[in-house]
């Protein structure tokens, strides 16, 4: 770490030391989506300073995505999501190094297509593609953090595979992809938490969500826990039963 | 043999319904009855969440909607 890093990071550094901001440093973090989550978990991870941040997403920025999506500016409409994120983020903190993925992440590719990583965040719009990163991450034993939001409300959970209820524990079906309402401030506070998460969980800090969910209802201001609990059986992480059963192991 | 479970359901507004389902049933049973999505929900039994295939055991519960956006 150099003069100009010691003091960028100066305050952080009083947290978690020069050795918590190595950490950060080496760290390489996946997120799956740059819209409305997407746009404040990259931005404060990069401006924390992690080292490599890998972000997907398959769509191009329309006019609809500005109220809330603000990596996104008028002049980027039409532009593919990543690069334009890209671009910000690099303006904020040319010290990070980010890389793009263009493709939609199904079952088939998600395995090459996802690099390897230290932890992977849920910054998606739809519980199918959720569902393929809660696997994805099952099966590398790697944490994911997720957030999912809608008009005032929204919710976040820390799922370490192995230990805590993974995402199908919790969410077992899957909905068609729809329109939602949304006010930009809800994406801002769970994006928020979940990179607050990331930022712990790469440092060794403070208490993770692990098998809480917290809920966060912004028309009553009101923040509300609940426990978690791993299915009896379940098809990706094995639940209670701790492993998977042969005939759902894939 | 079945069994009346009383259920407050939170979805923006609140309400509130008694159903019967069989003694065996599960969480998974009791959301098909109500024709309620099991993506969209979660059950909640003294505030704690449940895993939706364990038995219903209490016959008082909610039913809290989540949010599926991003």
């Amino acid at each position: 770490m150099d003069d100009f890093e010691r003091e960028k990071y100066s305050r952080q550094i009083l947290l978690f030391g020069e050795e918590g901001q190595e950490k950060l440093k080496n760290a390489k973090v996946f997120i799956a989506g740059v819209g409305g989550l997407g746009s404040p978990v990259s931005t404060y991870l990069a401006i924390s300073g992690i080292g490599k941040i890998i972000i997907a997403d398959f769509d191009c920025v329309e006019a609809s995505n500005l109220n809330r999506q603000f990596l996104h500016h008028e002049k980027d409409i039409g532009r593919e999501k990543v690069e334009s994120a890209k671009e910000k983020l690099l303006a904020m903190n040319p010290g990070v190094e980010i890389e793009v993925i263009r493709e939609k992440l199904t079952e088939e590719n998600a395995d090459s297509t996802v690099p390897g990583c230290d932890l992977i965040i849920d910054a998606l719009d739809n519980f199918e593609a959720r569902h393929i990163l809660n696997r994805l991450a099952v099966k590398r034993k790697i944490p994911l953090i997720h957030g999912a939001i809608s008009g005032y409300t929204g919710q976040a959970t820390t799922i370490i595979p192995g230990k805590t209820p993974c995402l199908y524990c919790i969410f077992p079906g899957v909905s068609r992809k729809e329109t939602f309402p949304a006010v930009g401030t809800t994406p801002g506070i769970i994006g928020s938490i979940q990179a607050n998460e990331a930022i712990k969980y790469i440092t060794g800090q403070g208490k993770l969500l692990e098998g809480r969910l917290l809920m966060w209802d912004g028309l009553f201001c009101s923040l509300t826990e609940i426990k978690l609990a791993k299915r009896n059986n379940c098809p990706v992480c094995g639940g209670q039963m701790g492993e998977i059963p042969e005939s759902d192991s894939r | 043999m079945s069994k009346k479970v009383h259920i407050t359901i939170q979805a923006g507004e609140i309400t509130e319904q008694t159903v019967e389902i069989a003694d065996d049933a599960s969480y998974e049973n009791l959301l098909d009855t109500l024709n309620i999505n099991q993506e969209t929900v979660l059950v909640l039994n003294e505030g704690n969440a449940v895993p939706l295939d364990g038995t219903v055991s209490s016959d008082k519960l909610t039913i809290l909607r989540v949010v599926t956006g991003g």
